[in-house]
């Protein structure tokens, strides 16, 4: 099995490159040996240069703090952006950044902290963080089952993905995604509005599910079964949501999320 | 100035053996950091033996073994590095090793196989080399600490000398690969010895998960939180641990912080 990938990483601030770095290497897996080599794909490097070029000049326009990477594999081309405004970051795609990051000024605004004691309303398919830790990395290390309700169905495949050349790969989601069939809803009149999320994780150990709210500013821990129990209802399509870089044995790849508007009790 | 590097590594990482080649040149142009390999520049490097990984039932291992050679304007070093981390799980507890050789040590697996329950902090206890470590950065500006003198040059070629370690500036660079912006760095921190250790209070054995430490006392083996308090005394070095550019760890005696 062979794994090629030629990557460009640059680091914006203010309309100025303050970092830029190139990758590139080819892996030849036998069985549980794999020799990884710095060689160069010129149509990988090719593809990935292109990419990076009109991107570039997006990050230049944005003027905050931009991080784009452009990963180049036999399979796709990835380009994602990842902004960050006063603290608060979102990963966006070519065709969506713009409108994410003008979404992210519009909330900085409502970053207050808050506590978890009224029902939480997960806006802007923030839900899929939620679930991306308590069934996507709960089924990457084949975590027993907890009972989830009947109207909700998320799709979250796994398959080997690796970040770099040099890294093993490791079965992690490709995307997730969430949908909700004739599910309850009712929006509380009293609630915390969820927007974006700074950040999150399983621990397969305890079983507990973190996760960082960015926007308002709070952390929720509990165990998966609790989080599953919590879930009372969602309405409508599954929503993009703008930022899941997912960080496993260090390897951080990008997972494509989305959920419908939902609805949990207090976490 | 360009920096180079040239490296070769052999990791042994949960199961599978991955050995790797590459060759990179990192530099700074104004503000900004620029790096890329160094396509067609191969320097000889020597064989590295592939890491012999031990039985038993981990979380994770990753075993490391590598050599490498930089360059950083007339510079030329060399290094040869081993690495080992592993993560044992005990739910709901987790325990943590970080060490600079391979060499597993078995009583500490049997301690943590033998944990019982958690406690409070007890009033005063003893960190071993492996925990004292892993928090002397963190100690800087409290107790008296020093950088010792390393047999390689730092991230920018410099020699690392012994000196004080303080609050102020480190002089020497840290550049834990060549896609890194080097950040300055105490490198080899230890403690300079001082006060009267207690071989009577519990010992903190090895680092938890959490923030957590594995604690040894004559009534049992348990887990408890380390919130560092005043430090009563320090023992001489005994081992050198990989937390970011080195750290010698030694016995260190203090009391739970509130």
């Amino acid at each position: 099995m062979i794994f090629a990938i030629a990557a460009r990483d640059e680091l914006w601030s203010g309309g100025r490159r303050r970092e830029s770095r190139l990758m590139h290497g080819i892996a030849r897996q036998d069985g549980d040996a794999i020799l990884a080599v710095d060689d160069a794909d010129e149509a990988l490097l090719a593809a990935c240069e292109e990419a990076m070029a009109p991107s570039r000049a997006v990050a230049q326009s944005i003027g905050a703090r931009v991080r784009v990477v452009v990963r180049a594999t036999r399979e796709s081309v990835e380009t994602t952006f990842t902004v960050r405004i006063g603290g608060v970051s979102i990963v966006s795609t070519p065709e969506h950044v713009l409108a994410d990051t003008e979404m992210l000024r519009g909330l900085l605004g409502q970053r207050t902290t808050i506590n978890g004691e009224h029902p939480i309303v997960w806006h802007n398919g923030s839900a899929a963080v939620l679930l991306h830790e308590a069934i996507g990395h709960a089924a990457e290390h084949h975590a027993p089952p907890v009972a989830w309700p009947s109207w909700l169905r998320v799709d979250a495949p796994l398959a080997p993905r690796q970040a770099s050349f040099s890294d093993v790969p490791l079965p992690r989601m490709t995307h997730l995604m969430a949908r909700q069939e004739n599910a309850p809803f009712e929006l509380p009149e009293e609630r915390v509005d969820v927007h974006l999320i700074a950040g999150g994780g399983y621990d397969p150990v305890t079983d507990m599910v973190t996760v960082h709210v960015a926007i308002p500013r709070f952390t929720i821990r509990a165990p998966r079964a609790e989080i599953a129990r919590s879930l009372r209802g969602a309405t409508g399509e599954p929503i993009r949501y703008p930022g899941v870089i997912c960080s496993r044995e260090g390897q951080e790849l990008h997972v494509p999320s989305a959920a419908p508007l939902m609805v949990t009790g207090p976490l | 100035m360009t920096y180079r590097k040239w490296g070769r590594t052999v990791r042994y990482e949960n199961g599978t053996m991955v050995r790797v080649e590459e060759a990179g040149e990192a530099f700074e142009e104004g503000e900004e950091l620029r790096a890329q390999p160094l396509r067609g520049v191969r320097r000889a490097l020597p064989e590295v033996v592939a890491p012999l990984p031990p039985e038993g039932d981990f979380e994770r291992i990753v075993m490391t073994e590598g050599v490498s050679i930089h360059e950083y304007g007339d510079a030329v070093w060399s290094e040869h590095a081993r690495r080992m981390h592993l993560s044992v799980a005990r739910a709901p507890y987790r325990m943590l090793i970080d060490q600079a050789d391979f060499d597993l040590d078995r009583a500490l697996l049997a301690l943590f196989a033998r944990i019982e329950g958690r406690r409070e902090p007890p009033p005063r206890l003893t960190l071993a080399p492996r925990v004292a470590a892993a928090m002397l950065p963190s100690l800087i500006g409290r107790i008296e600490l020093a950088q010792r003198a390393g047999a390689t040059p730092d991230g920018r070629g410099q020699p690392v000398e012994s000196c004080p370690a303080s609050a102020a500036e480190p002089p020497n660079w840290y550049r834990p690969s060549y896609r890194v912006r080097p950040v300055r760095a105490w490198f080899n921190l230890m403690a300079l010895p001082f006060g009267r250790l207690d071989p009577g209070v519990p010992r903190a054995v090895a680092r938890l998960g959490g923030g957590d430490v594995l604690c040894v006392d004559a009534g049992g083996v348990f887990a408890t939180s380390l919130t560092v308090g005043r430090v009563l005394a320090a023992g001489g070095a005994e081992e050198w641990f990989p937390f970011g550019a080195g750290a010698w760890g030694c016995d260190m005696l203090l009391e739970s912080g509130r």
